[in-house]
């Protein structure tokens, strides 16, 4: 998670997301070593398909976790999907009625949950997902809506 | 309709997940199932225990015995002679008698080298040894790791299924029977070449029998005479 100049704040899909993937590479490496260790004979093909399974989730997983950006500014929320062919969906502040934090134990566990930003009309909710800390993602995002709804001049009088 | 977007995104991502984990269960399954039952120790007791390939020819070779150094997976290797050095088997270190030993070793997996004379190198891991009649076992079930001290003056070799040869190109003297006896070739300090050998070798009285299958043999003089499978 990346908070820039306290204005901003930045973040990708969590790497948490990914440990099933990680998991399985670091099994099947795992396995492998003990096979070589031991004195076991590795089929040269699975040993290739497994080189070739652990290479690609890797990138797989990173190139995902890249093509994923979401950022809280003073205006809006934005969400920019996708590397070579980018889509970027700006939705203003003052637009976005409710937040909500999902999390399932699993996610709770690991501190990582989905966002869901719903505009006034639910068809347009912007959902945030996998993202690490998401209870320190809403409250900036409330704090940010709150900041934009309420003008500064005000604010001093009301404080 | 960015809403019901993202909701069929999740079915996709299930799918693919599935996807993901079953490739992941089959590469799994293929780097630990052969490993436990291999294919030769299934079928090794019903089929033949090298094969003839497709063109390949069927020779029995005596020559003389040149350099060589094998790497493979050899399911018997056997030799005798004798040796002031020891012989090492996992962290046992065995002491050769000065005349007379017998190493019989199973599922070899490794390399050796030998000319004429000596073993100059045994490196690899078996599933079975013995040296001199008595076995030697490993206190786990893997494989034991063996390999010599130092050059052992050997007067017997035998290595069997399957030793793998992909060229072997040296000045010998002998004979090679093509085909059980259809052709039979005497040679004397010639040029030789034999490719892709798949079969046995044995060392006995100075000799190298090599019976098996290549796909070509050549004895090269003012003329050649060339051999191949067809």
């Amino acid at each position: 998670m990346d908070k820039k100049d306290g204005d901003v704040l930045r973040v990708r899909v969590s790497r948490k997301v990914y440990l099933p993937v990680y998991f399985m590479i670091f099994v099947l490496v795992s396995t492998a070593a003990y096979m070589k260790y031991s004195g076991r004979e590795i089929n040269p093909l699975a040993f290739n398909l497994m080189i070739i399974f652990s290479i690609f989730g890797i990138i797989a997983t990173e190139l995902h976790r890249i093509s994923n950006v979401y950022e809280i500014n003073n205006n809006s929320l934005v969400h920019v999907k996708g590397i070579l062919f980018k889509t970027t969906r700006r939705t203003d502040l003052l637009a976005i009625s409710d937040a909500e934090l999902k999390q399932n134990p699993w996610q709770q566990l690991l501190n990582f949950g989905n966002v869901d930003a719903i505009v006034f009309s639910r068809d347009s909710t912007t959902y945030i997902k996998n993202i690490d800390n998401p209870p320190v993602f809403l409250d900036f995002l409330e704090e940010k809506i709150n900041k934009k709804r309420i003008p500064t001049g005000k604010r001093r009088r009301n404080e | 309709m960015h809403a019901e977007f993202e909701r069929k995104g999740n079915g996709k991502s299930h799918h693919l997940k599935l996807i993901i984990f079953l490739i992941f269960l089959g590469i799994l399954g293929f780097l630990v199932v052969p490993s436990i039952y291999p294919v030769k120790s299934i079928t090794g007791k019903f089929i033949s225990p090298f094969s003839q390939q497709n063109g390949t020819v069927k020779f029995a070779a005596d020559l003389t015995i040149p350099e060589l150094v094998l790497k493979g997976k050899f399911q018997d290797l056997e030799f005798k002679g004798n040796s002031n050095s020891y012989f090492y088997v996992e962290n046992e270190k065995l002491r050769f008698h000065s005349n007379a030993n017998y190493v019989a070793m199973d599922e070899y997996n490794g390399e050796i080298s030998f000319n004429d004379k000596t073993i100059s190198k045994l490196k690899g891991k078996v599933s079975k040894v013995s040296l001199n009649g008595l076995p030697v076992e490993s206190k786990t079930m893997d494989l034991m790791k063996v390999s010599l001290e130092d050059e052992f003056n050997y007067d017997y070799l035998l290595i069997r299924n399957e030793v793998e040869i992909p060229k072997l190109n040296y000045n010998s003297t002998g004979t090679i029977n093509i085909n059980n006896g259809e052709n039979i070739l005497r040679f004397q300090n010639k040029e030789i070449e034999i490719k892709n050998f798949n079969g046995n070798v044995k060392v006995q009285g100075s000799k190298l029998n090599l019976e098996g299958y290549a796909s070509t043999v050549e004895i090269k003089s003012g003329f050649t005479v060339s051999v191949s499978g067809s």
